[in-house]
């Protein structure tokens, strides 16, 4: 009703008008595009002639970066080989309470990270894993996110599809691997975007579980602006940015599709 | 065709960013080391000269009253050298030695050789 009434009124704007109007849109979502970019801009501006003291002359920058790297890759991972694993069994698996484990892996997402972190430094205690790299990597690897992401989107698969693969095979990995794993590849990619993300841009675990400057990750480092100079943080972030951006043009087109089919 | 080719570019870029940074993880520091002065250092020695007992540095590393000491501070979250311009109280000399009457402490590291000027508050690099 609502939508037929505007189609109506645009309809009975002169061409002038409608072109006026579009001008005006288009003036608004640029001078609100350039807002959000102008950070950005002004960080890669200011960063222009500090690359060579960080580079050649803070060599905690190195390890650190390297760090970063790879606890996401690590984390993001493990993330969603437990994501798709558990996807699959709420979606196919007939077990009792699969809807309150569900709502429990929401509830586990909407929790703010600094909930879990005094359990996880009791934990990590008492299993000697404070200032090692499998202290920042185990508790990490259990995000529900991935889980209820896939879920939702294997929630909407043809079923009928897996049927029919139940009867060539009893094989559930088969199933997994050959029928459903080819479906939500792009899925996976857009998940594994957001989590490599996350987990690149985590900072409380590095900061509490880990003493020693080696085992730190970039997001510390550029904490630390007071500690190491605040002209070197420019272009710290803007290298700090690169990895996440990479990843971010490698699967842009698959991640667009994705999130506008799932709203992502 | 043009999804492929869009993929090519950020993969190519993407492995061009981390080889530059392997580079620079393997080479940053040895680049670092060639852009300070290089510094031969030594230690205050017990010798004799014209009669008077003490301690001496060699004489290449006495500068009109003055000598450079290392002193050891913290920079971009490590211990690194750095050099301090001390003045001295000198004493006799053979030609190879100087004595030295205050200021300096047996364990100064006092720097003899350097490939190039010093001023205090250079960072260097301790090559011996």
């Amino acid at each position: 009703m609502f939508a037929t009434g505007r189609s109506d009124r645009m309809s009975q704007l002169s061409f002038m008008e409608r072109r006026k109007f579009m001008r005006i849109i288009s003036s608004v979502v640029t001078v609100i595009g350039v807002l959000f970019m102008l950070p950005v801009i002004l960080l890669v501006i200011r960063s222009g002639g500090a690359y060579g003291d960080l580079l050649f002359d803070q060599f905690q920058f190195y390890p650190m970066f390297w760090n970063s790297v790879f606890y996401a890759l690590v984390v993001s991972s493990v993330q969603i080989i437990f994501a798709v694993l558990s996807a699959f069994g709420m979606t196919y698996g007939k077990m009792k309470g699969k809807n309150g484990l569900f709502l429990l892996y929401i509830v586990l997402m909407m929790m703010p990270q600094q909930v879990t972190v005094l359990p996880n430094f009791i934990q990590l205690r008492t299993f000697h894993l404070m200032n090692t790299r499998a202290g920042i990597i185990f508790p990490s690897v259990f995000a529900p996110f991935g889980a209820v992401v896939l879920y939702q989107y294997m929630k909407g698969m043809d079923v009928s599809v897996i049927e029919a693969a139940r009867l060539e095979t009893d094989s559930l990995f088969r199933i997994l691997f050959q029928v459903i794993l080819p479906q939500i590849k792009t899925s996976i990619q857009a998940v594994f975007v957001f989590l490599f993300a996350e987990n690149y841009n985590m900072l409380e675990q590095p900061l509490l579980f880990l003493k020693d400057d080696k085992l730190k990750t970039l997001s510390v480092f550029i904490s630390k602006a007071e500690e190491y100079g605040t002209d070197i943080m420019f272009p710290a972030a803007v290298i700090y940015m690169l990895p996440v951006l990479f990843l971010y043009l490698l699967f842009y087109q698959s991640f667009q599709n994705n999130s506008s089919h799932e709203g992502l | 065709m043009q999804k492929k080719r869009y993929q090519s570019v950020v993969v190519f870029g993407m492995l061009i960013f981390y080889f530059i940074m392997i580079i620079l993880t393997v080479s940053a520091r040895a680049i670092h080391y060639r852009q300070i002065p290089n510094v031969v250092i030594t230690r205050l020695k017990r010798v004799e000269i014209n009669g008077k007992s003490g301690y001496a540095i060699p004489f290449e590393a006495y500068e009109n009253g003055s000598v450079f000491i290392v002193r050891f501070g913290m920079k971009g979250g490590e211990k690194r050298s750095f050099v301090l311009k001390t003045d001295v109280m000198a004493g006799e000399t053979d030609g190879n030695d100087i004595l030295i009457e205050s200021v300096l402490q047996r364990w100064d590291r006092i720097i003899c050789q350097s490939d190039r000027k010093l001023s205090s508050g250079d960072e260097v690099y301790i090559s011996k």
